[in-house]
């Protein structure tokens, strides 16, 4: 009943406004399966990546950290103020991209911060926040290689990840403009960087940031490998939820609007991406600068 | 569960194209490391029974080691680590030149592998048929190749063949750890189902259906193949 939980809320939003002047946000769970669930449970549930540094990872610590993790972080912030529970506690669930959307889809996790791609196909399943990062296929080649542009490596052998978006562009490429490349399909981004590293394959098209990190942090020995090659797609990354819950969307986006005006969400690029000698691409910042709504 | 299901994924174009191919790569897996695992389990299984004690030794050294390492690392060191520890020109060959070498490799060490534990079978098969037979093949005057071609080993062979039946079903359900250095079999190609339409749950429900009726037809094969061989008298009734 779509139309009474309206007026619920509208009448409990009034009254909480006029008589208690408290804030608009502490409306509790209401509505929202998702809020209904957090609140029962007294635990918001995270889905992250184990390796997929700076992003969402698993530290030497043994804490989950990164920059996908950090954003989902104002999203728990925004949680514990609607359901006003300050000492609710955060779970962790490791996911991978066979089991991302079965967790997501049956309710295990709540909110998935990790390195997943926004697609029309995808959202018929599950719903997506805001874009924060935005980057697209690239390819690693070992720092010896010529080749400027995927067309150079033609009738070479190029790595891919399996199922990613990546393999579908460079395949599409490859039949349209009949580079006769072969493909090698990775399980995941070590191996496909070990393979360039190891020479049984030419180059390994991926996501350019993740890449990117890869060659900056972990090539042996350092600077023997590089990124080539113009963006070959557009792949936004966004976390992913459940989908059908519009209360729980317009929290997650309410709460990335807030941290992409107030330039916290810049901050927190810097943070993880600085170090690594990254700085943000304006592509991004006029990203974070679209999608702050105002309130 | 909030889940947008569609039973059309995986026999709509291409995605049913991609889960027959898939099927195709397990079949040619699975079908090449059987025979490679068969011959080199039937032979390390027979050194190990053999009356010499180096030849035991081989078997014994053999079974230790292939047994005692996962499969998935096995597989992984083959694949990475082995070209490395060889000669550059040799190592430039299998990266560069040797065709299909996730194929080739995943082959080599499936079927190396299943050979270790086919080889304990036999072993067991062909000590299942008892002293007193091969004395008696040797007392009648069979040489040891004979009383192995004419006594042990068509005995043996028909005592193995129900955990053969196992050992096979194995083959066709490790194959699957192909798609770890890179082959797209079927396992692979589900998961390349999900990536593409996030329709994992139907992708990986119709490979699980396509291995169950892989894996009853081998059944019903061995069984089969298990009448035909039989020795009236020999093997207790079931």
């Amino acid at each position: 009943m779509p139309g009474s939980s309206f007026f619920c809320r509208a009448g409990l939003g009034l009254l909480l406004a006029a008589t208690l002047a408290a804030p608009a946000m502490a409306l509790g769970a209401g509505e929202s399966p998702i809020l209904k669930r957090i609140a029962e449970r007294n635990a918001i549930t995270i889905g992250h990546r184990e390796a997929s540094a700076p992003y969402s990872f698993i530290s030497r610590e043994q804490r989950v950290e990164g920059y996908s993790i950090d954003l989902c972080m104002k999203v728990v912030d925004a949680v514990k103020a609607r359901l006003e529970k300050p000492d609710l506690q955060i779970k962790y669930v490791p996911i991978n991209t066979t089991n991302r959307i079965a967790l997501v889809a049956n309710g295990t996790i709540d909110i998935e911060c990790g390195t997943t791609t926004n697609t029309l196909a995808r959202q018929e399943q599950v719903e997506f926040s805001p874009i924060f990062y935005i980057t697209g296929t690239q390819v690693l080649v070992s720092a010896a290689n010529s080749a400027k542009e995927v067309e150079d490596l033609k009738g070479k052998r190029v790595a891919v990840l399996q199922g990613s978006s990546n393999e579908q562009s460079l395949r599409a490429l490859n039949d349209s403009e009949k580079l006769g490349i072969e493909l090698v399909y990775a399980k995941d981004l070590g191996e496909g960087a070990l393979l360039v590293a190891s020479d049984r394959v030419d180059g390994f098209a991926a996501d350019g940031g993740q890449i990117k990190v890869f060659a900056a942090t972990k090539a042996q020995p350092k600077g023997s490998l590089k990124v080539i090659g113009r963006l070959l797609t557009y792949d936004p990354y966004s976390a992913m939820m459940q989908r059908g819950d519009l209360d729980f969307s317009l929290l997650v986006k309410r709460a990335f609007a807030e941290t992409f005006r107030s330039s916290e969400a810049e901050k927190l690029y810097e943070k993880w991406f600085g170090p690594l000698g990254i700085t943000i691409e304006p592509e991004l910042k006029t990203a974070f600068v679209i999608q702050a709504i105002p309130r | 569960m909030i889940y947008h299901w569609d039973w059309s994924v995986p026999i709509s174009a291409p995605y049913l194209g991609w889960l027959m191919s898939g099927l195709a790569w397990t079949l040619l897996v699975a079908g090449a490391a059987w025979v490679i695992a068969f011959v080199l389990g039937a032979a390390i299984g027979i050194l190990r029974t053999l009356p010499h004690r180096g030849a035991r030794m081989i078997g014994a050294v053999y079974v230790t080691v292939f047994r005692s390492v996962p499969l998935l690392l096995q597989l992984f060191l083959w694949y990475f680590v082995v070209p490395e520890l060889l000669p550059a020109s040799v190592a430039h060959w299998i990266k560069r030149d040797l065709p299909l070498p996730e194929y080739w490799t995943s082959v080599i060490g499936l079927g190396l592998f299943t050979a270790a534990r086919i080889a304990e079978q036999f072993r067991a098969g062909i000590q299942a048929v008892g002293r007193g037979q091969s004395m008696a093949a040797a007392a009648s005057g069979l040489t040891l190749l004979q009383s192995y071609r004419y006594v042990l080993l068509p005995v043996a062979a028909r005592y193995v063949l129900p955990p053969l039946t196992s050992e096979f079903l194995n083959v066709v359900k490790n194959s699957s750890l192909a798609l770890t250095i890179g082959l797209l079999e079927l396992t692979g190609q589900s998961r390349q189902i999900e990536g593409v339409t996030f329709h994992g749950i139907e992708a990986f429900t119709a490979a699980t259906l396509i291995y169950v009726a892989l894996t009853l037809t081998a059944i019903a094969a061995m069984r089969a193949i298990e009448r035909v061989v039989a020795i009236p008298g020999l093997m207790a009734r079931v």
